[in-house]
Formats: C-alpha cells, structure tokens, sequence
C-alpha cells in the first residue's frame, strides 16, 4: 500500500484521470448525438445491439492512442528526472512495473464501468424498445476492460525501456488506424485477429450487415471467439512477462 | 586496519560488456576499502569506470565478478547477488546516493519530491526541514523542480539522500554543473557531513584538486583498474623533491657530472637530480664551476599531485 499511495503522489498534477475522463465524455457525447439522429425505424428493436457495437467501434478508435498517452505520462515522469537509478535502492525493482500497471488498471475498470453504465443509460434516456442484453452487456464490459489492459501492458513495458517516448506514441496511433480501418473488413478476417488493436471489435457480441441495395443496416448477434480470445489473453501474458524481463534487465 | 572498520570492500570486482569471446573489462579486479568515517574520494578520468563501480555498490548493475561488502554484510558473492531483495534494501536503507545526475520529479515541489523519498525510505517527514535546512534550501521547498537550476537540483538530490541519516553516502561527481560558488558550498557542505552526521562519504570526480580539497583517502580508478589507494597524505608524499639545475652549456654540464659519477637527467633545459644532500649539491656545484660552467640557475622541485596524478593514470589533469 505504502508503494501505491507513493504512485498517487508521484501523479499528483499528471491529470492521468482527466485523460480517461475526456476520452470518455467524447465518447458519450458523440454516441449520444448519434443515437438522437438515428431515424427510430433504423434501429427499431435493435438499439442496445446498434450502441453495443458504436462503443466497441470507438473504443477501437480511441483507446490505443489513449493507452500510450495514460502509459506515456505515468513512465515518463520516471524518464525525465531520472529516478530509476533513485527508485531502485529503496523499492524492488519488479514492483516500480507493477505498481504502475496496478494503478493504470485501477482507472481501466473505472472507464471501463462508466461505458458499460452508459449503455443502460442511454437505453433509459432514449426509452429503447429492446430488451436490456445483459449477457451481451457483460461481454461487452470484459472485453473492454482485458484488451485495454492487455495494450496498456504492452504500451507500460515500451514507455518504460524507450528512452524517448515517441514511438511507443507512435504505435499508440498506429493501433488508432488500425482500430479505424479494421471496421471496414469483416472481423472474421484472419490477418486481424492477429493485430491486438482490433479486439475491441473481434470481442464484440454484435456485428452488422449493410445491404447497399436498401440501405438499411442489420444487427445480428455472434457467438463469443473464445479461441481466438484466448491466444489474445496468452499474447497479453506473453508481453507481460516480455516487457517485464527487459524493464528488469534493463541498466539503470 | 580492522578489516571490519571498512564501510565498503570489494574484492576483484569486476564488470566486463559485451559477448563472450569480446567481452571489454569496464571494471576490472577493483578491491576498494573505504575506511569508516572518512571521505574517500575516488578518482579516475571520464569512462574510466568510477559510475559503473558506484553503481555496482548499490545494486544498481550486476557485477560480472568479485565480492562486495557494505556495512559489513556481503552484499555480492561470486559476482552473484548475496541477498535477497529484501535484505538487499535493508542495508541500501542506510545508505544515501546521488548518482550522476539528480533524480527529481519536476511537475512536483522540492517538498513534495522529499515526501516522496520519506515514504520509501519510511522516515518521518519531519526530517524533510533538517535536511533542507542542511542544504540551504528552505525559500526553495515550495517551488517545482523543474524551475530549478542544476545546482539547486543537486543540492535537493543531496538532500534525498541525507534523508534517514544514512551510515554511508555515495555521491557520483556531485559538483558536475555546478557554477564555482556552487562547487565551493557544495564541498564544505560534503566536508561537514562527516563530523556532524557521523557519516562515511565516497564522493567520485575527475577533477584531482577537487577531490585533494574534499578527502581523506584516495582511490584512483583508470581504464577499469584501481591504480592507487591510500590516504591523501600517502598520496602527496609520492611527490619527491629534486634538484633542477640550469647551466650556460647543459650537455657539457651533463658529461662532467657523468665523469664526477654524479647521477643526473636531463629534462628539456634543465638537469635533474634526484633529492641530494647539501653535501653532495656543494660537490656538484663545485665540478661544474672547476670546469668553467656558469650555473644559472637552481631550484628544488617537487612533484605536483597534478604530475603523479599524470604519471599514474598517462592523462592531463584536465580529464
């Protein structure tokens, strides 16, 4: 706890919360915008399904690059002043690394909540026709909460080996790009089960499917990738491992 | 001396780079003894491995090979940590450092920054205005790190590692950066802590006046190797006086002397004699003016710190 409360006071005037924070309102704002625009027979029925897969859209969008500015501005402040070679004579080293991850997941499940709060709500707010999807509501949250960890670890363990911080931005945006375009190919598509950005939406409960000839848009439901989930969680636990042998190795 | 009275001791501790096969010593076969209650000054040119054997010290690298003994507790064995982490920073909790350059948290106050080490240290807060009071940085403990200059981040990183009294303080060119005055307040506050805190210092620099203002005993570390240890005062009576002698005709002078079996060199427009008696400068004097030989000139010199520094390491002083 003394190592925790020690990481709060390090972030104090970081504003790592006002990070998640803002990524959130844009999220409901714009989802909230687009849920007041939607001519009510295009979802009709379908709403929680249509606010399912926007969240896990945007998520897919905005999360990674939010994962590498949170991981960016917790390492470094260690970075800049040089506080390892400090650190390391009064802490075990292993634990600078969890620490942070530990703290980072904290805010996780906080964001991660509040988007999985947001979808009753604005079920309530807009008064839906559909059923509340619990299980898919669930499936939703998990999925939200373990690849945002598993590319928090990842972005952690490159912010805290990079001397400079712009490349484990860089892939941040990177993974934003991918999270953008991915939308565009089916999620059954092999080659993106194997980018860990695109999980939000291989995670998802929901697909849909455009028929250009109408125009109209059809949500159907899709059954959990376990398989491919657990080789996600398996990559999750290797770059854990991976990222931490370096930061432990690495020469203070 | 009991060998127990050393703060630190290493024995052949080495650390060497590279892969096997092409691996490049950094630090090779130190044993360092740093006598309780004293400044050691460790001395050496830039890349000759002073930070690398600091660093080794605290557990910061592994060394390749060797012992280590701090505070009397074998600290690294067989170049394998002897403890585990715990017992690693039980012994690290009494000891300060501030390594190359400070670590500090900018977006934080030099207060907050101290807090910060009194949790990890798990030392009482009140001690945070002792040890800005130490380093004169009261009117400065409220404003961000990173407005302040280097000399006044190093002062605070002085400060870090005076929190908790440590037994032992190792500082890695504490002065780099810093203006003359700031040298000057950073160097009596270093030669203070000693007496008044009952501490044992190891303070690194390349700079050899430095460390002959601040210490009391002396390592000098050059391409790895340790090449002289001893008490400062060892050090300054490897400076022998000799005779400098300058005539109208030096290499006239030279053979008359050679036939007289008086021993001499020569060195540039000078004769050198090792140090000689009174006696023996009346006869050498005496050999040259019989032959006709204007001496003009004749002074005893000594060797300067700076010159057995030279001669020890083959560097300028100016590392």
């Amino acid at each position: 706890m003394r190592l925790f409360f020690t990481e709060i006071k390090k972030i104090r005037h970081r504003y790592i919360w006002l990070v998640y924070g803002a990524v959130f309102m844009v999220i409901s704002l714009w989802i909230g915008w687009s849920m007041s625009r939607m001519d009510s027979y295009e979802i009709t029925g379908q709403e929680y399904f249509y606010l399912l897969i926007s969240l896990s859209l945007m998520n897919s969008i905005f999360l990674p690059i939010t994962l590498a500015c949170a991981a960016s501005r917790l390492c470094d402040i260690e970075l800049k002043g040089n506080t390892f070679k400090l650190l390391c004579t009064m802490q075990p080293r292993h634990s600078i690394y969890h620490i942070k991850l530990f703290l980072n997941s904290l805010y996780l499940l906080a964001f991660s909540l509040a988007e999985t709060t947001l979808i009753p709500l604005l079920g309530h707010y807009f008064k839906v026709s559909q059923p509340l999807p619990t299980l898919h509501i669930y499936i939703f949250f998990f999925t939200t909460y373990v690849v945002s960890l598993v590319l928090y670890i990842l972005q952690q363990s490159l912010s805290l080996v990079s001397g400079n911080q712009l490349f484990p931005l860089f892939l941040g945006v990177g993974g934003t790009f991918i999270g953008i375009f991915s939308a565009f190919f089916p999620s059954q598509a092999f080659f993106f089960r194997l980018l860990p950005w695109d999980y939000y939406l291989i995670g998802c409960p929901i697909n849909m499917y455009y028929e250009s000839a109408t125009r109209e848009v059809t949500y159907y439901e899709i059954p959990f990738p376990k398989v491919a989930f657990l080789g996600f969680l398996l990559f999750g636990i290797f770059i854990y491992f991976f990222g931490k042998n370096i930061f432990m190795k690495k020469e203070v | 001396m009991n060998k127990n009275s050393f703060v630190i001791q290493t024995t052949n501790l080495t650390k060497a780079y590279g892969k096997s096969g092409q691996t490049k010593d950094v630090v090779n076969k130190v044993n360092l003894a740093v006598p309780q209650g004293c400044i050691y000054g460790f001395l050496g040119p830039n890349g000759a491995g002073k930070s690398t054997t600091m660093k080794m010290l605290l557990g910061l690298i592994k060394p390749t090979g060797g012992e280590i003994s701090i505070l009397g507790t074998p600290f690294v064995s067989q170049g394998k940590t002897a403890l585990n982490e715990k017992s690693r920073l039980t012994i690290l909790k009494q000891t300060g450092s501030l390594i190359e350059s400070p670590s500090y948290y900018g977006h934080l106050t030099g207060r907050e920054n101290l807090e910060i080490i009194c949790t990890l240290k798990n030392v009482p807060t009140k001690e945070i205005s002792q040890v800005l009071s130490i380093v004169r940085m009261e009117n400065q403990q409220d404003k961000k790190v990173g407005h302040y200059s280097l000399g006044m981040k190093q002062r605070l990183g002085l400060a870090s590692a005076l929190l908790g009294h440590p037994k032992l303080l190792l500082l890695d060119e504490p002065t780099n950066g810093l203006d003359p005055a700031g040298i000057q307040e950073m160097r009596e506050l270093i030669r203070s802590l000693p007496e008044n805190y009952h501490m044992t210092i190891m303070v690194s620099s390349h700079l050899l006046s430095e460390i002959d203002q601040m210490a009391d005993y002396v390592g000098i570390i050059n391409k790895g190797q340790l090449i002289f240890q001893d008490s400062l005062l060892r050090l300054h009576t490897h400076s022998k006086k000799q005779l400098r002698l300058r005539t109208g005709n030096n290499n006239r002078a030279l053979c008359v002397l050679n036939e007289n079996k008086i021993n001499c060199t020569m060195d540039k427009d000078f004769l050198l004699f090792p140090e000689t008696s009174d006696d023996e400068t009346a006869r050498l004097i005496s050999a040259l003016v019989q032959e006709g030989i204007s001496v003009l000139r004749i002074e005893e010199y000594q060797k300067s710190l700076e010159d057995i520094f030279l001669s020890l390491t083959g560097k300028q002083v100016s590392l």
